[in-house]
């Protein structure tokens, strides 16, 4: 492996008596995007912070772009905050040269320039932020976080607040700068959008690291026990079914968790039996279900002190 | 371009290149000043009419007397131009009869009530009796008053008028009993005046130059002038310093700054936008005061001569008050909670306003050189100095920059510290307590 982009090494943060940062590892490998995800108050946000050398760690080290003194590192990465975070009376165009100035950028007006037409916003240059709907502050506040060129793109909620067609811009934008050497670390509550788009996956719950690693990796950790189906029936029959623990339906689709002892076979024909089967899937569960087995309110814990939620975890 | 030269590129055209910023520009002095002009403007619209004063005259002589007085004030007032009067005339009127009683005043005080009359007045007979030298020690003589009765006594400019014409007429007849002159009166209590002039200085090319006489309100309120011009540049970059920080809160952008450049650049950066910002009011009233002294035919009066200590001073100042206002509000989470923090804040800001007038009179008085050397009150107590005096010893000003410069030091690092914790901090905000122990700890 290449050496990494990020290297954190048993970083803590507390405030006060409340422990944010729990001796946390991870390391971050060049040119891939790596979803960041975990609950709200689980730590990310602090993380983030002491990667850009926002807040100082207690303890640990982080090396970040090959250098510990990470100010010294600063202006190659670019940092998207999660909502706002431009100066509402400014022209977009002035907030930009800002950012641009900020991060040195050369030639700043034209690369300005060529990002606003890129993201179709030309003829909002001379406007002033506070004149621009929220997915058009979305994007600006994206283009002050790539304007500097980064190698490495810090992005927090990139795209919310955005309509289908510029979430597709701005995730092919991602893409591309992953395809052009750009590393991102991507802090995200949308869960198929992590499952899409991120090469890896480090979730952190209380603070701790729970998951690390690419998607089929960590779902590779839990047990076959989730059957997606789309088939006639509704709630109530699904939880009647013998060895099923749990349902989840999204309309005429339904994912059931099933216990360590049911029989797929058997649901299966209880299913025929009720009405049509368009689609039956045993798989590992998505990694929406293992955010929720995670960090969902459990409050019995196992002998190890983890969620009971996570004792589905195989040993790979 | 360096981090903090950006961000102070910002900071000065977000503080100058607002409507904001000219309207204050006008505002600030008609707020500082505008007590004064207000007070003149009101001054000349008094009421012109005419006030009929009742008079009970226990004398045989003073109602005759008072009444022509009156009439040549009267007269005094009419312009001859206009033949219009510029103040209320007064018409006295006697009310005959025997000594009054309380029922009569009571009647008197409910014809004053119904705007019959403007007020009453009552001299008693024994005025008369006191019109002769007393024949033992004139201290221990009974003292007799005459009594003024209106709905406004105290505060009555009709009070103050018969209290100084009555005082004329009976001292007048009293020397005229005496048998002396009043033009020897007047001669005796001609007093020599003491004229304030100023010290006399040697020129450069050797000569002695004159001493030249100093107005007094010259005196007093141009210290004031420079006073108030040094807390409006000071305060016009504090507060949108202090709006700024909390914007940046509020709206996350200090989370992109702090991760672009470090807490200390961002406040460097935003201190010298706020100074350019400062300087650039100072120019603008600078050149307003100029043409408006070339106008009046005043421009000898301006002080240009403490003008480059002045900067000096208004620098640190604006340094100074800025880096403890950006500490506060982006301790805030409003401009309510920011205000409520600021309070002890404005009270030391303050401490100048409410020496100005003895450290004018002292100008090297123990509370001036204190003052001076106290961080908060420093630059506006050297400014009114420097305003009062022409020239303050070179020390003092050596100590009170150097201290002041120290200070101004700290409170930047300290202001930095809070800044940096409080900007990413959400939720309640600090209590002073908690503020001064970021400042100290970071």
């Amino acid at each position: 492996m290449a050496d990494p982009v990020l290297r954190i090494e048993r970083v803590r943060k507390c405030f006060g008596a409340h422990v944010a940062v729990d001796d946390l590892d991870f390391q971050l490998a060049p040119g891939t995007i790596c979803g960041f995800i975990g609950p709200n108050g689980s730590g990310k946000t602090t993380t983030l912070r002491m990667v850009l050398n926002i807040i100082r760690p207690d303890a640990g080290t982080i090396e970040l772009l090959g250098s510990r003194a990470r100010s010294t590192v600063l202006s190659k990465v670019g940092y998207l905050p999660e909502e706002r975070g431009l100066y509402r009376k400014m022209r977009v165009a002035d907030v930009l040269r800002f950012f641009a100035d900020l991060k040195g950028v050369a030639r700043p007006r034209a690369v300005i320039d060529e990002w606003l037409q890129r993201l179709d916003l030309t003829a909002w240059a001379r406007r002033k932020v506070e004149a621009l709907s929220k997915g058009m502050s979305q994007k600006v506040q994206f283009i002050a976080a790539v304007i500097g060129n980064p190698e490495l793109l810090i992005l927090d909620e990139p795209f919310s607040g955005l309509d289908p067609v510029n979430r597709d811009a701005l995730r092919k934008i991602v893409v591309d700068l992953r395809s052009a050497g750009v590393t991102v670390i991507f802090s995200t509550h949308d869960m198929p959008v992590a499952e899409m788009m991120c090469d890896t996956i480090c979730m952190i719950h209380r603070g701790k690291k729970v998951l690390d690693g690419s998607l089929a990796e960590i779902q590779g950790r839990f047990a076959e026990d989730t059957i997606r189906l789309r088939a006639d029936g509704d709630i109530a029959f699904y939880r009647s079914l013998p060895g099923v623990n749990e349902v989840n339906a999204y309309g005429p689709y339904a994912e059931l968790r099933l216990a360590a002892s049911a029989d797929p076979r058997r649901i299966l024909r209880a299913l025929a039996d009720h009405g049509t089967v368009h689609q039956f899937e045993i798989t590992h569960p998505s990694l929406h279900d293992i955010f929720v087995r995670i960090a969902g309110p459990v409050p019995d814990t196992g002998s190890d002190g983890q969620p009971s939620a996570a004792r589905g975890v195989h040993d790979s | 371009m360096i981090k903090p030269l950006i961000i102070a590129r910002r900071e000065y055209f977000s503080l100058v290149a607002t409507k904001g910023f000219l309207i204050g520009l006008v505002i600030m002095p008609v707020m500082m000043m505008g007590g004064i002009v207000i007070a003149r403007f009101v001054e000349k619209q008094t009421d012109v009419g005419t006030r009929t004063i009742a008079v009970v005259d226990g004398t045989d002589w003073l109602f005759d007397a008072l009444k022509s007085s009156a009439e040549a004030r009267n007269a005094a007032l009419v312009d001859p131009e206009t033949g219009k009067p510029s103040a209320a005339s007064y018409a006295l009127t006697r009310i005959s009869g025997p000594a009054p009683d309380d029922a009569a005043r009571l009647a008197l005080s409910d014809e004053v009530r119904a705007k019959k009359y403007h007020a009453f007045l009552e001299i008693p007979p024994a005025i008369a009796s006191g019109l002769q030298p007393p024949t033992g020690d004139p201290s221990s003589a009974p003292r007799v008053s005459i009594s003024y009765y209106a709905e406004n006594a105290a505060l009555s400019d009709v009070r103050d008028w018969f209290e100084r014409t009555i005082g004329t007429l009976v001292t007048g007849r009293r020397f005229q009993e005496a048998g002396v002159a009043p033009r020897v009166v007047q001669w005796a209590n001609a007093a020599p005046p003491v004229v304030p002039v100023s010290l006399l200085t040697r020129t450069p090319d050797g000569s002695i130059q004159a001493a030249e006489p100093v107005d007094r309100l010259t005196a007093i309120f141009l210290p004031m002038g420079v006073m108030m011009l040094m807390f409006m540049t000071v305060f016009m970059s504090a507060q949108p310093a202090l709006e700024t920080a909390l914007e940046e809160k509020q709206f996350r952008i200090a989370d992109v700054l702090l991760g672009t450049a470090n807490a200390f650049e961002i406040m460097l950066g935003k201190l010298l936008g706020g100074v350019a910002g400062s300087i650039t009011i100072l120019v603008v009233y600078l050149c307003v005061g100029f043409l408006a002294a070339r106008h009046f035919d005043v421009v000898d009066r301006i002080p240009f001569h403490i003008l480059p200590m002045f900067l000096v001073f208004q620098i640190l100042a604006v340094m100074f008050v800025s880096s403890i206002f950006m500490a506060i509000g982006a301790s805030s989470n409003s401009l309510k909670e920011a205000q409520g923090l600021l309070m002890p804040v404005w009270l030391l800001i303050m401490v100048p306003f409410f020496t100005w007038m003895n450290v004018v009179r002292e100008p090297t008085g123990s509370l001036a050189m204190g003052l001076s050397f106290f961080p908060p009150s420093a630059p506006m107590i050297m400014a009114l100095r420097l305003a009062a005096m022409g020239e303050v010893p070179v020390w003092e000003v050596a100590l009170s920059i150097a201290i002041v410069l120290a200070a101004t030091y700290l409170c930047v690092v300290a202001a930095a510290r809070v800044f940096r914790i409080a900007m990413l901090s959400q939720g309640n905000t600090p209590t002073f307590a908690q503020l001064i122990r970021w400042a100290v700890r970071g």
